[in-house]
């Protein structure tokens, strides 16, 4: 039987639920208007959530810079998207062996990843290898390989999925059709894998997104690779070190930088696809995550 | 026997002599290039990675255009083939320290002076000392000054050269002009537009006390004045030759000749300063969120309701800083005129030196001295290509090609200042500056006293740790007390804390090994004078300071 709405159970839960909400939600909409606030209120009042004028200006400053700013953004999606994809199509194909039991050295090869998890080569050497061997410096590939094409943890959650939410006994069921492994990977782990694949490859999409490192480190001649989080990286950073410097050449150079008003908007713009794709995916998370590795 | 060895060492003197005629003549005329590491000519050039941080967005093409145009240049002239990598302001000594360790192709860097230490612990530096007697290094020995060339020195290494610059540090007030003419300041203090030449009238700080308390009184919804917490003041308040990294200074305002290295934080003259900023705090002279506030100078006087900032003041301040604040200003020189002054920090900022990833260390230095002596690169690299992206105007100053402006250039480096000698480059004229600007500029640092250690930069290889905990120290607390923030209350105790945590983190050894190795170069070198011409510049100016 459904509870009453205004059971002392639920005034309380919604209660809380609503101000836990609002706390989340209250940074984006102060984010959002301090991006269309007239850059000299902002100034001289600070945020606020109801500007006293308002202005579009740095929004048409975004477009006008154009190519930049436009280019970085679609930087931003192909390597979202392609590291997405590529992310979860090597987890889901190292996850699945792992789940198999009478895999041959399987404990060995978990603890090469498990290994993974805790220890790792270090900023320098990384370089090293990724750009004296590899030579990913200065092309796509920087902002798609190092650190996020695969994920020790994700690797983990999605093997504990198959090897538990999936029964056994359709495995065994398979393998006694006459299915191969691959048959099984690809008819029958995959879709019943969707839930997890789904949340993992949400965790993936999103580290993509946010990352600014990999540009940081890897591209320094061909900043047509920028992604925006690389671009507004850079331009807070400017602003920091140039007026923190008492060198009056310097302050003459801070001005020359995008104001507050256009680091709102492109933060604004930057999270923006997240926040509408969020939702289609929250009923797998839910699934994933609770069905999946917490349990497991 | 002793005439045998005259002649011996005449007959050395005149093959050297020889020797060295001869390989200039060869230089000169010969279509080829040879180092230790190798041979090159004009097909087949040295590739050299010059990299520079660039302050203001650049388009690609045109920078693409610029370094084919500087290479036409350099490849039969020096057979060099120049790269351009232009790093980002804000990161460049993280992207170069990775860059070193990595391996990558680099050649010519930048090198800012806290930096250096750690290049050359990591052996990411090549010592130019070995180069300086070919002519490329004479030649740069004249353009900066035999002091200056080496003033770039650590532990016997010679890390890099100066940027050719004003090293002197005279500031004081940046102030909105109509609020000026408005309270009268503008006629008692005989205020001028883009006056910003020093002429020996400098004030006290109590007479911006009177100006503060009067904008105050005028309009209270302005802030008198703006500081930063990020951005330490304390420059323009008391002066000390802070010895590379402030932790063990002399205490110039005390005693000028002084030669024992004190802690800065225990001074007088610290404590003075930040009192005072802690009274104008509690009077509300001072922005109340200066000690976490990042918004910066130019963003505040934009919108208008800040009167005044701290800042260093050169002659052709003021044509910047309206471009940048987008009002009218005025600059008044406030604090001693003593303060300013010569010292190894101020001169040796920004650097240019080698990398050791360089394949060749003898062309990169050609390179370097290059910038430092043939207007010809110096000019392409920061103003582009004569009759594309700069005129030079009948005055003999250089500006963008009609049409262009500073809101729309394809290329403008702007950072001579920075790297290379600006000095032998046009001068940019952005409204105030003439042909005569960069004797101007050199004619400010004839106003400077020299410190006594000028010349001294301490080897703080075996101290980052120390240096480390001390500065994690200083920037806790240093953007309360330098804004004001903490409050007359407040100071005693802050400054105890302060201090009780720099010695903690190992200040006392910092202060030991400096004073030991400044009495290692004292010994050797004896303290550094004024020069007389300074002192006589300054001595028939000088009026004392201003009390209103």
């Amino acid at each position: 039987m459904k509870e009453k709405w205004n059971s002392p159970y639920q005034l309380l839960s919604n209660g809380i639920m609503i101000i836990w909400t609002i706390l989340i939600v209250l940074p984006f909409v102060l984010l959002f208007m301090s991006s269309i606030t007239q850059e000299q209120v902002l100034v001289a009042n600070g945020y606020s959530f109801w500007p006293k004028e308002f202005s579009l200006g740095s929004y048409a400053y975004i477009l006008q810079s154009g190519k930049t700013i436009v280019r970085a953004y679609g930087v931003s999606i192909l390597v979202t998207v392609m590291g997405t994809l590529i992310h979860i199509f090597l987890a889901a194909l190292m996850a699945y062996p792992l789940a198999t039991r009478h895999l041959p050295g399987r404990n060995i090869m978990m603890f090469f990843v498990f290994f993974t998890m805790l220890f790792n080569g270090g900023i320098v050497p990384s370089y090293i290898m990724w750009s004296n061997t590899l030579h990913i410096k200065d092309t796509l590939w920087a902002q798609l390989c190092p650190n996020l094409m695969l994920s020790a943890w994700n690797v983990m959650m999605i093997r504990t999925y198959f090897q538990n939410s999936i029964p056994e006994a359709l495995y065994e069921a398979a393998e006694i059709d006459g299915a191969s492994q691959f048959r099984i990977f690809k008819d029958m782990v995959i879709p019943l894998g969707k839930p997890i694949l789904v949340t993992m490859g949400t965790f993936a999409g999103l580290s993509y997104w946010n990352d600014w490192t990999n540009g940081l480190y890897f591209i320094t001649r061909a900043k047509e690779w920028y992604n925006v989080q690389n671009l507004l990286n850079e331009m807070v950073q400017n602003i920091q070190y140039l007026s923190q410097s008492s060198d009056a050449n310097m302050a003459a150079a801070a001005a020359a930088i995008p104001t507050t008003g256009v680091q709102m908007a492109i933060a604004f713009v930057a999270i923006l696809p997240i926040m509408l794709i969020f939702p289609y995916f929250q009923k797998y998370y839910t699934k994933g995550i609770a069905l999946g590795g917490v349990k497991g | 026997m002793k005439k045998r060895a005259l002649a011996l060492m005449m007959t050395l003197a005149m093959t050297s002599a020889m020797a060295a005629g001869s390989a200039i003549s060869v230089a000169a005329d010969s279509d080829t290039t040879v180092t230790e590491n190798g041979e090159y000519s004009a097909d087949s050039p040295y590739h050299l990675v010059f990299a520079y941080p660039e302050f203001y967005p650049q388009t690609d093409d045109a920078r693409a255009t610029v370094q084919d145009a500087l290479n036409e240049y350099m490849v039969p002239t020096y057979h060099i083939e120049v790269e351009f990598l232009p790093l980002s302001a804000a990161s460049y000594q993280q992207d170069l320290q990775l860059m070193i360790s990595g391996g990558d192709a680099l050649d010519v860097i930048p090198v800012y002076y806290t930096q250096a230490a750690s290049l050359i612990g990591m052996n990411g530096i090549v010592d130019m000392n070995p180069y300086m007697e070919t002519p490329e290094g004479q030649a740069i020995i004249e353009q900066l000054g035999e002091a200056n060339a080496y003033v770039g020195q650590m532990g016997g290494v010679l890390f890099g050269f100066p940027a050719a610059k004003e090293s002197v540090e005279l500031g004081g007030l940046c102030m909105r002009a109509d609020i000026c003419d408005e309270l009268g300041f503008t006629e008692k203090y005989g205020l001028e537009k883009n006056g910003d030449e020093y002429t020996g009238k400098v004030y006290d700080w109590s007479v911006a006390t009177e100006m503060f308390a009067a904008v105050k009184e005028a309009h209270p919804e302005m802030t008198p004045l703006y500081l930063q917490g990020s951005a330490s003041p304390a420059r323009r308040f008391c002066f000390f030759d802070e010895l590379a990294d402030q932790f063990g200074v002399l205490d110039w305002e005390a005693d000028h000749d002084s030669l024992t290295v004190v802690n800065e934080f225990e001074t007088d003259t610290y404590k003075e300063f930040v009192t005072r900023l802690a009274e104008w705090y509690d009077a509300g002279y001072i922005y109340k969120d200066a000690a976490t506030d990042t918004q910066g100078t130019a963003a505040m006087m934009k919108a208008g309701n800040t009167f005044s900032y701290t800042s260093a003041i050169k002659p052709g301040f003021l044509v910047e800083a309206q471009a940048s604040n987008g009002c009218e200003c005025y600059a008044m020189y406030f604090g001693k005129d003593i303060e300013g002054g010569y010292s190894t920090t101020n001169v040796s900022f920004f650097d240019t030196g080698i990398a050791t990833n360089t394949l060749d260390p003898e062309m990169s230095f050609k390179f370097i001295s290059a910038l430092y002596t043939d207007p010809a690169v110096m000019n392409l690299w920061q103003n582009g290509i004569e009759g594309v992206h700069y005129q030079v105007l009948d005055d003999g100053t250089a500006y963008f090609v009609d049409g262009e402006d500073a809101s729309n250039f394809t290329y403008h480096q702007n950072t001579g200042w920075m790297m290379g000698n600006q000095f032998i480059s046009y001068v940019w004229n952005d409204g105030s500056k003439d042909a005569d600007y960069w004797n101007l500029l050199q004619t400010h640092n004839t106003w400077a006293q020299y410190s006594p250690a000028y010349g001294f930069m301490w080897d703080s290889r075996n101290f980052t740790t120390q240096l480390a905990a001390c500065n994690s120290a200083l920037s806790q607390f240093r953007p309360a007390l330098e804004t004001g923030s903490v409050g007359v209350a407040g100071v005693e105790s802050t400054l105890q804390s302060l201090n009780d945590a720099l010695y903690a983190g190992g200040l006392q050894d910092i202060m030991t090994e400096k004073q030991a190795q400044l009495d290692a170069w004292i010994a050797e070198n004896g303290a550094t004078e004024t020069p007389a011409e300074n002192l006589e510049k300054i001595a028939s100016v000088t009026t004392g300071v201003l009390t209103e």
